[in-house]
């Protein structure tokens, strides 16, 4: 009997807490698209010159991100998964690590290594301020959502399968090819669209490291972050773009997601 | 059973104390009270305005000025978001203009210094010896994003020079060409040519004063093209310390306080060059 009432309490208090940290979440966006929506210009901005710049250019950049990092992280995630190499552990928290590294840290890092003062400057190039520094940004940032994705996935495949595989004859590339790949591939379609997300919603290393060009390295973040000091209605309507691109990206995860569950 | 029941309640009583710690250190760092004076001010003020606070605060017993630096056109943003702060100090009347149309600040703003828009380039570099080498074909040139004032008064100055016959819109063209990056503020823009990212910033001569910039030089661009370059300052609207602020204020404009803006380079409110 003390056990219900303690249950039914836990119930409401949990409830209650749980309402509020989604009160807490959702407030600001709701607020956020209202405001904008009410703005002077948000539909205008919508086809302004800058606005649509930042919107081709973060499209094209994530993309080629999207692509760099499942041909690099497949085998990555492949590997980690797979193989019990010595210093395992110092591999797998150097991909992850810049989950947690500041991206305005990851930034500095890649303009003091590939800017031109670093050891690629010596050789007279440098990648600072370029298209490509987006792109590489967006990579460093994002991938390590693909890899930890993609590692569950093949962590979960019945070694059993890749054992019989090769037994019949398989070379190691095909059983990779064949067999690990289409097995984890829902896993994989995941990690890419949480990595894409990732990657688009990037601020604080591109900054850092690509600067803030209209046309070349001004994505959608760092539009919203211009355009917030001279025309509030198109920073708000940015804004809420990004905001439509994030909820789709989760919604279609959760759907992926819910697919597998439906399989097994 | 016990133990069961304890481990999750030691666990929470470990995170609320790492909380409270947390918050008590946070609390450390804010006592608020009529003892201080929030200064926005522009960023191409941060080492003057440092030491003007602390010029005010040995004048003033017991008084801490805090200050935040950033390009006047985000602290005006940051005051018409609802930003406390005592006294905002502009690098331009355009930004002060708004946030008085705004109604966040109180009373007419006063000039209390002038700068000049310059070309920052490295000591020894080389490249960049006078205006009409920006043009150099693959020059990395950093300028401010529109909305900041050294942004505007750059964009100003070179449909200025285009016009110029000496330069012409081909210079223009070819400069606006080499502009890698659009900073968010001029201490950004300087910075990029400091690590040797970039060859030459558009910012103030003002920008290479400051400790561990001296191997920056500026080249200044002249007041026809850039036009008037004017350091408004004025008391905010609703501020904590009305009081501290109007004395900040007066101290900005005192005679001692024009030797250390001059010291930094900067011209007085008015007269020639």
């Amino acid at each position: 009997m003390d056990g219900t009432r303690l249950g039914r309490s836990w119930l409401v208090a949990g409830g209650g807490l749980a309402g509020l940290y989604l009160l807490f979440i959702s407030l600001p966006l709701i607020v956020m698209v209202v405001r904008g929506v009410g703005e002077e210009g948000f539909w205008a901005s919508l086809g302004e010159g800058f606005v649509l710049d930042a919107l081709r250019l973060s499209l094209a950049t994530s993309g080629i991100a999207v692509a760099i990092t499942a041909v690099l992280g497949t085998p990555a995630a492949f590997f980690l998964a797979r193989g019990r190499f010595p210093g395992h552990s110092i591999v797998d928290a150097l991909l992850e690590l810049p989950i947690v590294l500041p991206p305005a840290v990851a930034g500095l890092a890649m303009l003091m290594a590939f800017g031109r003062t670093g050891p690629l400057g010596e050789l007279g190039g440098s990648l600072a301020f370029t298209t490509t520094a987006v792109v590489m940004s967006q990579i460093f940032v994002s991938a390590p959502f693909f890899i930890r994705s993609a590692r569950v996935g093949f962590e979960a495949i019945d070694d059993e399968i890749e054992g019989i595989a090769q037994t019949l004859g398989a070379t190691p590339f095909a059983v990779f090819w064949r067999v690990s790949v289409p097995l984890a591939g829902r896993a994989l379609v995941t990690g890419l669209v949480i990595a894409w997300a990732r990657a688009i919603a990037e601020f604080g290393a591109t900054i850092m490291f690509a600067g803030s060009l209209q046309g070349k390295t001004q994505t959608m973040p760092l539009a919203v972050l211009a355009a917030l000091e001279s025309d509030l209605g198109a920073a708000l309507a940015l804004a809420a773009v990004m905001l439509v691109m994030a909820l789709g990206v989760l919604l279609a995860v959760r759907w992926l997601a819910g697919r597998s569950g439906a399989d097994a | 059973m016990r133990r069961k029941t304890t481990r999750p309640f030691r666990l929470a009583a470990w995170v609320g104390a790492v909380v409270a710690a947390m918050l008590a250190l946070a609390a450390c760092g804010s006592p608020d009270g009529e003892r201080t004076v929030t200064v926005f001010a522009a960023a191409s003020l941060t080492e003057v305005f440092n030491e003007m606070g602390r010029e005010f605060e040995r004048r003033n017993e017991g008084v801490e000025v805090r200050l935040s630096y950033q390009a006047s056109s985000t602290l005006r943003i940051q005051l018409e978001q609802g930003a406390e702060a005592d006294v905002f100090a502009s690098a331009d009347e355009f930004n002060m203009d708004l946030a008085a149309d705004a109604g966040v600040i109180s009373g007419d703003p006063v000039v209390f210094a002038r700068n000049r828009l310059a070309v920052i380039v490295p000591r020894d570099a080389g490249q960049v010896r006078d205006l009409a080498d920006l043009a150099a074909p693959g020059l990395r040139v950093v300028a401010g994003d529109d909305a900041t004032p050294f942004g505007r008064y750059t964009n100003m100055a070179f449909e200025r020079l285009a016009a110029d016959p000496e330069f012409g819109p081909d210079f223009r063209d070819a400069v606006v060409g080499n502009i890698v990056s659009k900073e968010a503020n001029v201490r950004r823009a300087v910075a990029k040519v400091e690590i040797g990212e970039a060859d030459a910033a558009l910012a103030y001569v003002t920008d290479t004063g400051g400790a561990g910039r001296g191997d920056l030089v500026p080249i200044p661009i002249p007041e026809r093209y850039s036009g008037p370059i004017r350091y408004p300052i004025a008391v905010v609207d609703g501020a904590a310390s009305p009081g501290l602020a109007e004395d900040f204020i007066a101290f900005i404009l005192s005679e001692e306080s024009r030797a250390i803006l001059q010291r930094h380079n900067f011209l007085p409110p008015d007269g020639g060059i």
